[in-house]
């Protein structure tokens, strides 16, 4: 696995680049000191897995994964257990607390491992759209989230926001439907109207609606209009 | 429980209430009994000038012994009951036996009956006015102690504790250096030892002399340059008759940590640390920490700090000390004014 270490601490580097020294599977593809120098290495070099800091001068770690279109395998280093870290949904990712013992570095290494394998098996990603296994970084508030996109049922557009529909969270982005629609994979993402944009994986149940356009029932219970512009696309999609 | 010794407002309204009943029982005595005579003078100024007096004053101490101050109203009710209509009945058959003693005929049963209720109305006269105002001073005593408690809570609370994340990044540090290079790590453990050691001992004393302070400041300092490398640049004047004077342990300790923590640590280049401390002609203390970079509007928690010292400063020196923050030429600035004596 390539590895990125990013903390803006040179000694704190230094002990984690030790520390990985003992892993001969993780090999160190580059360090960051800054958010923008990370940005920067995570374009030019091919990372599987980002040791990141959450407080580095002038932005924090969840910048850094707000600026990426795609996150790789996560693991956080801090020097506290913070408020933000423990609002975080770490099912898809670990963290470690400084000082770093090893045990646990290799526990959460073994955990990246497993994650590392079950996203080789899968299809990759095509060009800059995300797929189905790609993983994103969802913040609102307080809370963050990693979520795969193969979990989220529904963008719902809110002006230039949109509300992420995913097992049972509704966090608000800073994105328009139209931005978004053009990020997402065609094949996984269908524009039902303005205001929706849904997976198609997720459709539980379509019913004839108003204005010979769709109604759509979303497993988890959500209902979104298919406009009748859109009905006949959505037919052709679905069409075996 | 022994007794407490009685105050001066105790005596007096001992003096002025047994004083005001005698007088009252005199007068009624003198205007209405048909036959006056001496012995029912004398008899009445010693049971109500003497007796009751002495008899409440007995009491009083006695319900100190047995607890009944610290008895819920409930619970202490039936008991003055009780003392009510055991010395009301008691002092009757004494009055009347007294009486007899002396040639007098034996009273008649109304009358008796008209001295016993007197005397029950005069014991829970006191009664109802001694637990009235001890109820009252026990209360003043709870409020005190709570703002005594409030206050200290106040202080503890506001008293800068060690940043526990700058504390963990050095912990994480050490243990490199403990690998790397150990007499760097040795140094590196003497100045976390001390920082630690002030940082817990630090509400002892509420205030130390500002050479102290800045001693550990220096131990801080040097901590931070391991972390932060070149990018920290540190620029100190301390006028000596500055140095004795005394200022809240771990106030400009905390001005520095934040000048680090919202300063130089967001400036990827680093930059400058200058801490000043002079008396000025005023004979105030002034203290600036300044460092480089730009005030920007309190971000969640930063601006916490901030309140933090004008909260203690107010606890510690009322309106006397003052502390701003001002942006001045790339410079941010804090800056203390404190009375060289605690008001």
């Amino acid at each position: 696995m390539n590895a990125l270490i990013v903390d803006d601490e040179r000694l704190a580097r230094a002990e984690l680049r030790r520390l990985l020294g003992a892993h001969e599977d993780v090999s160190i593809v580059g360090e960051a000191a800054t958010v923008d120098e990370a940005e920067t290495r995570l374009r030019e070099l091919p990372v599987d897995l980002l040791f990141l800091d959450i407080k580095m001068p002038g932005a924090t770690g969840f910048d850094l994964l707000e600026r990426l279109d795609h996150v790789p395998l996560l693991v956080f280093t801090t020097a506290y257990d913070e408020f933000a870290l423990r609002a975080f949904e770490v099912n898809a990712c670990d963290y470690l607390l400084k000082p770093i013992r090893p045990d646990r570095l290799a526990a959460a290494l073994d955990k990246m491992r497993a994650l590392w394998t079950g996203m080789r098996a899968a299809p990759a990603g095509t060009g800059t759209r995300r797929s189905a296994t790609d993983r994103v970084f969802l913040r609102d508030g307080d809370r963050c989230w990693i979520v795969s996109m193969a979990d989220i049922a529904l963008f719902e557009g809110e002006g230039n926001y949109a509300r992420v529909h995913f097992g049972g969270n509704r966090p608000l982005i800073r994105t328009s439907l139209n931005a978004l629609e053009a990020r997402l994979d065609p094949a996984l993402f269908f524009r039902a109207s303005r205001r929706h944009l849904f997976n198609l994986r997720f459709v539980d149940r379509v019913d004839a609606g108003v204005d010979d356009g769709y109604t759509v029932t979303l497993r988890g219970g959500v209902s979104v209009t298919v406009s009748r512009r859109q009905a006949r696309q959505l037919r052709e999609r679905l069409a075996l | 429980m022994t007794p407490p010794a009685p105050g001066r407002p105790y005596w007096i309204c001992q003096a002025a209430g047994w004083g005001g009943f005698v007088a009252y029982v005199l007068g009624g005595y003198l205007l209405n009994a048909p036959d006056r005579n001496a012995t029912d003078i004398i008899s009445i100024v010693f049971f109500n000038a003497v007796a009751c007096p002495a008899i409440t004053h007995g009491l009083r101490h006695w319900m100190y012994v047995r607890g009944w101050h610290e008895l819920s109203n409930r619970r202490r009710f039936p008991l003055l009951v009780g003392v009510v209509m055991a010395s009301s009945i008691g002092l009757t058959t004494a009055v009347v036996l007294g009486l007899m003693l002396a040639g007098q005929s034996m009273m008649s049963a109304p009358g008796a009956f008209g001295i016993a209720s007197g005397f029950a109305m005069a014991f829970t006269g006191w009664l109802t006015i001694y637990f009235a105002v001890h109820a009252r001073r026990e209360r003043d005593a709870v409020q005190l102690r709570l703002t005594m408690v409030a206050r200290e809570a106040q202080l503890r609370a506001l008293r800068a504790q060690l940043n526990p994340h700058f504390f963990f990044n050095c912990l994480n540090s050490l243990r490199h250096l403990i690998a790397t290079n150990p007499a760097r790590a040795e140094l590196m453990l003497n100045n976390l030892a001390e920082l630690l050691r002030y940082s817990l001992s630090s509400d002892r004393a509420e205030t130390v002399p500002l050479a102290d302070e800045l001693r550990i400041v220096d131990e801080y300092l040097n901590l931070e340059r391991v972390r932060l490398d070149e990018r920290l640049n540190v620029e100190r004047r301390v006028a000596p008759e500055a140095a004795r004077a005394q200022v809240p342990p771990m106030l400009v300790q905390m001005l520095v940590e934040n000048a680090i923590k919202h300063g130089i640590s967001e400036l990827p280049e680093g930059g400058v640390v200058r801490i000043e401390a002079a008396v000025a002609p005023d004979g105030r203390l002034n203290v600036l920490v300044a460092n480089t970079g730009t005030l920007t509007p309190p971000a969640e928690g930063s601006g916490l700090g901030l309140e933090n010292v004008k909260g203690r400063l107010r606890l510690i020196y009322g309106d006397a000390a003052s502390f701003s923050l001002s942006e001045r030429g790339g410079m941010v600035e804090a800056r203390l004014v404190l009375p060289m004596e605690r008001p």
